[in-house]
């Protein structure tokens, strides 16, 4: 049996994707499996997983070039139709959508005609997109195509280093700089014994060197990363790719979760991880939307003292007494403990049936 | 009439009805400055347009060995210059142009373009004294104009139809959405793939 499945959302969605991919081939060893992906997903991940052959569609490189006067005008589409003619010349018996889009479904039905939606998977995404749903998104995809998986525990135990990945590619789940700034110099003053370091990509590094020095930053790629993401390790995280790839490894994670991040649906899928989620009536906001506000005010709601206060009871192995929320097992989904405390005004609007217009 | 002329750093510059061809005084500056314009991380074919003096392609070469280069050049000696220059260059195809060109080149560049889709490099410094054949070329290269898209349809024939009103805009400068928006077959695979391209454009 030769089967595709599409992952054509972003980074953090693809290492969700993959967990399932890989689930899904252990009960079908003799599946020869691909996968399809976007340009935003870094070869070295990719080569993490090299098990399965992986097709990109250089969606985002066509997008930029589209309108470009110096590309002829139908490089784009002699790309696509390159990796569309690729695709049908694979022949395969079964083709997945795990990216759930209307834009994944529009392509997989170029390649072939036949694909369509199951009625789990309907199921799935009407249940994903409803603000009052709290279940994972790989909880939701497991039963989409019948995968045995539960969250997996952090491992935790001495702490030696601390990452932070201080930065998210969506303006509304950040925090500013500054006050990261502020955060990194509290915990290197009251934890001198931990190594911290800022995680920055390639790309990136320019813009956080404005706010911190180099010597701060651990400028790395997803292979150079998982060399330091030991047993001795935990990472601070604002809801990125990072944090999911950090599961792999088992690293225990403090998340935190701001603008349109779900304290359970985006969180990464592993039992023990802390959450500081941001309290405030519009919280989660939906994806696609800007923040009204213009800056993401529910990140003021983070208290930084409170997180420091944390972190000191975290990396001493000491039982936390500041937290909002600890990621845990439910039935074998994830969930997390005290989840009602997020449930503001707009919120209670939301998950009001009447007011769904989804 | 190309003269061949030794600027104070030895470098060899050549000259046409006193237009020189590459800059004169700094001509690896000057490749230097024509090459950070192009983005090449992902290029495995580049299209050079105009050879000049060749330092250019050297530092093309230099930086980038493992891309394939093809240069097009409508002046003979020029290109006598640069096969001697590269005569040990690897992935590096001189290609001689005439001025003028009849239906079997555009079916050829086409299918080139369609099977390489190379990134386009313009050297305008080498175009001197000749500029509207290259304009023409590159015009063609690049089918964003009504006409030389529809040289570019008639010669490949992909299944693809579009609305008469598209014709009609002789001025308009074409993108994909125009494209897109202009398609009017459905069914054919290449109506979808063009089709495709409206989803992520909204």
């Amino acid at each position: 049996m030769k089967i595709l499945f599409a992952s054509l959302s972003r980074i953090g969605d693809y290492i969700q994707h993959i967990t399932v991919v890989k689930a899904w081939a252990v009960v079908n060893p003799t599946a020869e499996v691909h996968v399809l992906v976007n340009d935003l997903i870094p070869a070295d991940l990719m080569r993490m997983n090299s098990q399965f052959k992986h097709i990109v569609v250089p969606r985002f490189e066509y997008q930029k070039r589209i309108n470009q006067v110096g590309t002829p005008l139908m490089y784009p589409f002699l790309g696509l139709r390159r990796v569309v003619q690729q695709l049908q010349g694979e022949k395969y018996h079964k083709v997945v959508d795990l990216s759930l889009q209307y834009q994944s479904a529009a392509f997989l039905k170029i390649i072939d005609p036949g694909f369509f939606y199951t009625q789990n998977e309907i199921q799935a995404i009407n249940e994903y997109v409803n603000p009052a749903d709290q279940t994972h998104l790989i909880d939701k995809l497991k039963v989409a195509h019948g995968v045995e998986l539960a969250p997996k525990e952090a491992n935790n135990g001495f702490t030696k280093r601390l990452l932070l990945q201080v930065t998210t590619s969506d303006k509304k789940k950040n925090i500013d700089l500054p006050r990261w700034k502020s955060l990194v110099e509290m915990m290197r003053t009251d934890f001198k014994s931990i190594d911290l370091k800022v995680i920055s990509s390639r790309a990136e590094a320019k813009q956080l060197q404005t706010v911190f020095s180099k010597s701060e930053l651990f400028i790395c790629n997803f292979a150079e990363l998982s060399h330091a993401l030991d047993a001795e390790t935990k990472l601070i995280s604002l809801d990125t790719s990072i944090k999911h790839f950090a599961t792999l490894f088992g690293v225990p994670t403090l998340e935190i979760s701001v603008g349109s991040s779900h304290w359970v649906k985006n969180a990464a899928y592993q039992t023990g991880n802390y959450i500081f989620s941001a309290q405030l009536d519009c919280r989660p906001c939906f994806h696609s939307s800007a923040c009204p506000y213009g800056r993401n005010q529910c990140q003021d709601t983070i208290s930084f003292n409170e997180l420091n206060q944390f972190v000191g009871e975290w990396i001493t192995g000491s039982r936390p007494t500041v937290f909002p929320m600890v990621s845990e097992a439910r039935d074998g989904n994830l969930s997390v403990s005290e989840a009602s405390n997020q449930r503001g005004v707009k919120w209670k609007q939301k998950t009001n049936p009447t007011n769904l217009s989804l | 009439m190309i003269q061949f002329l030794v600027n104070k750093n030895g470098k060899v510059i050549p000259q046409s009805d006193n237009l020189f061809l590459c800059s004169y005084q700094r001509p690896l500056s000057e490749a230097e400055k024509w090459l950070a314009q192009f983005d090449l991380k992902q290029a495995r074919d580049v299209l050079v347009l105009g050879g000049g003096g060749g330092y250019h392609i050297e530092l093309l070469k230099l930086k980038y060995p493992d891309v394939f280069v093809h240069v097009f050049e409508f002046r003979s000696e020029i290109l006598e210059h640069l096969e001697d220059k590269f005569k040990r260059t690897q992935k590096l195809a001189l290609y001689g142009i005439n001025t003028n060109q009849d239906s079997a080149f555009y079916k050829n560049l086409f299918q080139f373009l369609d099977s390489k889709v190379p990134e386009i490099m313009p050297f305008r410094s080498g175009w001197q004294g000749l500029e509207p054949s290259y304009e023409k070329l590159h015009s063609s290269i690049l089918m964003r104009e009504v006409d030389t898209l529809a040289q570019y349809l008639n010669t490949t024939n992909p299944n693809l139809e579009f609305s008469n009103s598209l014709w009609e805009e002789k001025k308009n400068f074409l993108t994909l959405k125009n494209l897109v928006l202009a398609n009017t077959k459905t069914a054919h695979i290449d109506s979808q793939v063009l089709d495709y391209f409206g989803e992520f454009m909204k």
